[in-house]
């Protein structure tokens, strides 16, 4: 479990991160999400151990990480702008990689690499910069480490590669408990790969919580009410949001699922039904509650 | 896998990155010995003379020595280039990232970068120096111990270099850009020595009672808080020995170094990648100091063109304006922040303007300082017009058979001035004269040059403490030549300013005499060790009773040496050697003090005059087949073909040319003149300013030119008259009793 307490960062009079606290469980996909400048990066920074917090600490099962050995080989970090020797080929960062993650799994790498469609012995130099983010991915991923944070890693993937990608560490949490943490500023990237998000803006933690608890306490219907009746008329229902196209209301309902049908069969209306919520209209919902205007923040 | 082995692997990885560095530094080692080497070498190998073959021999021993100054240009290149390299990263945000994301700790990575630096150099010279020896050897080249300098110079160059290369990475520490880095290596470079040429530069131009040896050890010092101050210092001292003790100290100095540069790495924040300065503490303390030391130099360069204290604040203040800004811009990458910090800068300018102030007015009473005299333990003085012509100091053999001078007074510091000799070595005990000299020389400060007088007189007090004082006095015949003739008699001055009258008689091996303007000596080598020990006894006497009055009154009529065995030996070793190209080179030419050491130096060195009034001595030497006599009284009138006088304004204009060839002047004129290189011997002598030479006409029809001088009171008045211009001063000014 990686745990930021009051985590802060000062660069120069700006504050990057302004005391954050977040607890990122293993075994759960951790996405961070923000817009330009929320601090997402400095964050993941300062949980791979590269920049030393102001003030507060970021532990790794207890251990704090910055300048600590034991916590940074249980972690594998993709900058958003990785760097890769000059002139250096993947067979070549990888033999660099394999000194200092004695784990690396080699033939892994290889077999992965080729399943991608990526020459071990070219120059990456040469690559594109989707390749290298794929090349810098399956680094991570042959590390053999606990957890992989990448820092907008996905933004440069094709919509193919980003479900190859997905589906690999959804095999690798299966696997040996891999904990990716992945930053990014787009929702729907992470929509159905995210465990748990965390919502940056201007270094503070706006909201963190489980997809599933989100999910499950958040419900959009859609219906039809009888001649005479209002969405303020259904008794019993918390009404998040109501949208209105001629006769047909789009409700955003708090609430457990089976209490919301059963309000909504008492109402009787002429045509109901629940569908599923995008995670972006989980955090338009949840942050306007708490008064922010979201979509400036993330669209 | 343990640390050991993680370490030497992480090593390897980055020596593996770094082939570059390893290809351009192998390049230049490359061409610089064996290349250079083999070239050389050739040239031996064909050459026919011998002489031609030493001198290669020499050229190859000195490519692989430690003095040689393009080994020196490479470590100085190298260490900057291995140094930025090395840590290269630290300036790049995204290198940053990914080695600081890395389970390596920081010191194991700044370990692995440092000590592959070090073997980047390391290697590459190494083999090429062993391949130029070979080269050499294969050659037939067999200069003594080419091998051992060879090897000696590579440590000697190896520990100089990693004390550089240390410098630059702590430079890279500090900084977060390749050119600030850059700079950064050239600041600690350079600081220092600026430093300690300012402070002594600011006393020496503003203080008119300022001496050089008051800095000499502040100097000596100074530089050598600089790596490459130290480097030189290294150089100039290696023939002296014990480099092996200094080496050692050396690397003991970079392992400091390195061990703080470790520390700031491990506190140097991952963020100050592609910032100018990575510690903000660091900013104004780099910023402070630049800017008071340019100002003051600032300062110091317009006073210096103008002797104005207007120009010499707006250098000041310009100098401090413009480096403050430059810094900002540099820090900040920003020309829009030039003006950031206005109170810091304000600041540095009223401080550097405020001492320029100090030092231009001597509002700290430098110039009128007297010690109290019961603080005084003793005194030193040296007084330029009587003793600017003494040698000090003896000749001794070096290992390779040769002599060179050395002078144990200086302390060793090469370079040394003449005038530090007395000083070091005189204990006035008399300590009421020179402050009583002092003072007049105090009355004296408002003028820069006098019209007659003794020249400078330096002054040495040592304090009860130990500490010393140093000053410096213009000194007139008006006000001090009663002073001057009471110190001039006092057995501490004679014998701290003359080192003959302190020898004995069994250090005499060789009597020679020399005739005023003679250019042969002879050599008195029938004198036994008894006639010796008896006219050096009377020459000590007749030299101590000479008074001022009869220097000013008369020219030296000869010059007189009591020679050492090992003065003799010298010389007979050098006129068997002195067209040796072996021998011909500035080591021996400047050696290792102010004194050069070759044929010439050693046969004119260590004469005394021997003036008219010295009568036993001179009737000692007509006994013994000398004749003292003026060089013009011994010419006939009719070889002088004629005499040449010049007369030339204040601003060296020629004003008046006399040519003379009637008989009856040139016999007014000759009993008048001396031969000009005498006054070397006497300052005190009042000579006229005209310049005077004699053309002469040998019977066998070869001619001469010799610049010949008159007593400035003696010149014929038809001279005047027909240069048509005013005599040069009143001879009454010059009225003797």
């Amino acid at each position: 479990m990686i745990e930021a307490v009051h985590v802060t960062k000062r660069f120069d009079h700006i504050t990057a991160v302004d005391h954050i606290n977040a607890t990122i469980r293993t075994g759960s996909v951790f996405g961070l999400i923000g817009t330009n400048g929320a601090g997402k990066s400095t964050f993941l920074r300062m949980a791979a151990g590269v920049l030393k917090p102001d003030e507060g600490t970021v532990t790794i099962d207890g251990i704090s990480v910055f300048e600590n050995m034991e916590a940074k080989k249980r972690l594998f970090y993709i900058s958003d702008d990785q760097y890769f020797f000059s002139n250096a080929t993947p067979e070549e960062m990888m033999s660099y990689y394999r000194v200092v993650y004695p784990a690396f799994d080699k033939d892994r790498f290889r077999r992965l690499m080729k399943d991608f469609g990526l020459e071990t012995r070219r120059k990456i130099n040469t690559f594109s910069k989707g390749m290298k983010k794929q090349l810098s991915v399956l680094c991570g991923i042959c590390a053999g480490t606990d957890y992989l944070f990448c820092d907008e890693t996905f933004d440069g993937l094709d919509p193919v590669m980003r479900q190859a990608v997905k589906s690999i560490f959804a095999h690798d949490m299966e696997e040996r408990q891999l904990t990716p943490i992945i930053a990014s500023h787009n929702l729907r990237e992470l929509e159905d790969i995210c465990d748990h998000v965390g919502l940056l803006h201007k270094g503070g933690i706006l909201l963190s919580k489980d997809l599933d608890e989100m999910k499950m306490n958040l419900h959009k219907v859609q219906c039809v009410l009888r001649p005479g009746m209002e969405p303020e008329d259904l008794v019993g229902l918390e009404v998040l949001k109501t949208e209105r196209r001629g006769k047909l209301l789009t409700l955003t309902v708090r609430g457990d699922l089976n209490m919301v049908e059963f309000r909504m069969q008492q109402a009787d209306p002429v045509f109901y039904e629940t569908i599923p919520l995008s995670l972006e209209e989980i955090f338009i919902s949840e942050t306007e509650v708490v008064g922010y205007d979201v979509k400036k923040l993330i669209f | 896998m343990t640390s050991k082995s993680l370490f030497f692997r992480l090593m390897k990885k980055d020596l593996g990155n770094r082939l570059w560095v390893l290809t351009l530094i192998g390049l230049a080692c490359f061409f610089a010995f064996p290349v250079t080497v083999a070239m050389t070498a050739g040239e031996f190998k064909m050459a026919v003379e011998e002489s031609r073959r030493i001198l290669c021999s020499r050229q190859i021993q000195e490519y692989l020595s430690f003095a040689s100054g393009m080994t020196v240009f490479l470590m100085i290149a190298a260490s900057l280039v291995c140094g930025i390299s090395s840590f290269a990263y630290l300036n790049s945000r995204t290198k940053v990232d990914f080695y600081h994301s890395l389970p390596v700790r920081r010191e194991m990575l700044f370990t692995v970068n440092y000590l592959d630096g070090i073997l980047l150099l390391a290697v590459p010279y190494g083999i090429a120096v062993a391949a130029a020896a070979g080269i050499a050897a294969a050659n037939g080249v067999a200069a003594p111990g080419l091998g051992q300098t060879a090897l000696s110079a590579y440590g000697l160059h190896m520990a100089y270099f990693i004390l550089l290369y240390t410098s630059v990475v702590m430079a890279v520490m500090l900084t977060g850009n390749m050119v600030i880095a850059i700079l950064g290596s050239v600041v600690f470079s350079a600081l220092g020595p600026a430093v300690t040429a300012l402070i002594p530069g600011y006393y020496m131009t503003f203080f008119k009672t300022s001496m050089w040896e008051t800095w000499q050890r502040f100097e000596d010092i100074g530089y050598r808080i600089s790596p490459i101050g130290e480097y030189i210092y290294g150089i100039q001292r290696s023939k002296a020995g014990g480099m092996a003790c200094l080496a050692i100290a050396v690397l003991l100095i970079a392992a400091a170094f390195a061990a703080l540069a470790c520390f700031l790495y491990r506190k140097r924040p991952s963020e100050a990648a592609g910032k100018a300065m990575a510690f903000e503490v660091t900013k104004p303390v780099v910023r402070i100091i630049l800017v008071m030391v340019v100002s003051l130099v600032g300062g110091a360069f317009f006073w210096g063109l103008q002797y104005s204290t207007g120009w010499a604040v707006f250098g000041a203040v310009s100098g401090a304006v413009i480096t403050h800004c430059i810094i900002e811009i540099l820090y900040h990458f920003d020309f829009k922040k030039l003006f950031s910090h206005p109170v810091q800068m304000a600041g540095c300018v009223l401080v550097s303007v405020g001492v320029l102030l100090v030092f231009r007015y001597d509002l700290i009473g430098y110039d009128e300082y007297l010690p109290e005299g019961e603080k005084v333990e003793y005194a030193s003085i040296q007084i330029s017009s009587l003793n600017n012509w003494v040698t000090y100091g003896h000749l001794q053999v070096r290992e390779d058979g040769s002599y060179e001078w050395v002078v144990p007074q200086s302390g060793g510091t090469a370079g040394v001035m003449e005038s530090a000799i007395p000083l070091n070595s005189m204990q006035y005990r008399n300590v009421e004269d020179i402050l009583r000299l002092a003072q007049a020389g105090i009355e004296n400060l408002e003028q820069d040059t006098l019209p007659y007088g003794f020249g400078t007189a330096d002054i040495c007090y040592t304090m009860k403490s130990g500490r010393k004082v140093y000053r410096t006095y213009l000194l007139s015949w008006d006000n001090a030549a009663e002073l001057v003739e009471t110190i001039y008699a006092n057995e501490d001055y004679l014998k701290g300013t003359y080192p003959l009258l302190d020898r004995t008689a069994d250090s005499v091996y060789q009597v020679r005499y020399r005739n005023e303007g003679g250019e042969e000596e002879v050599c008195l080598n029938t004198l036994t060790q008894a006639e010796k020990a008896e006219l050096l006894a009377i020459y000590q006497k007749e030299f101590s009773a000479l008074t001022l009055e009869e220097m000013r009154a008369d020219l030296p009529v000869g010059l007189i040496r009591f020679a050492s065995e090992m003065d003799v030996k010298a010389m007979d070793w050098w006129k068997d050697h002195w067209n040796d190209p072996q021998w011909d080179s500035q080591e021996y030419w400047y050696g290792n003090s102010s004194y050069s050491t070759y044929l010439g130096s050693v046969e004119t060195a260590d004469f005394y005059p021997v003036y008219e009034g010295f009568t036993e001595t001179i009737a000692f030497l007509k006994d013994h087949g000398v004749t003292p006599q003026k060089y013009f009284s011994s010419k006939e009138a009719e070889n002088i073909r004629e005499i040449e006088i010049y007369h030339y304004n204040d601003e060296m204009w020629e004003t008046g040319h006399l040519l003379i060839q009637e008989p009856e002047q040139i016999e007014k004129l000759l009993p008048v003149m001396w031969y000009g290189n005498q006054t070397y011997y006497n300052g005190l002598f009042p000579e006229t300013d005209l310049e005077i030479r004699l053309n002469i006409r040998e019977p066998d029809n070869s001619s001469w030119t010799y610049q010949a001088t008159i007593r400035a009171d003696q010149v014929p008045s038809f001279v005047w008259e027909e240069l048509g211009v005013e005599p040069e001063t009143d001879p009454a000014a010059y009225a003797f009793d």
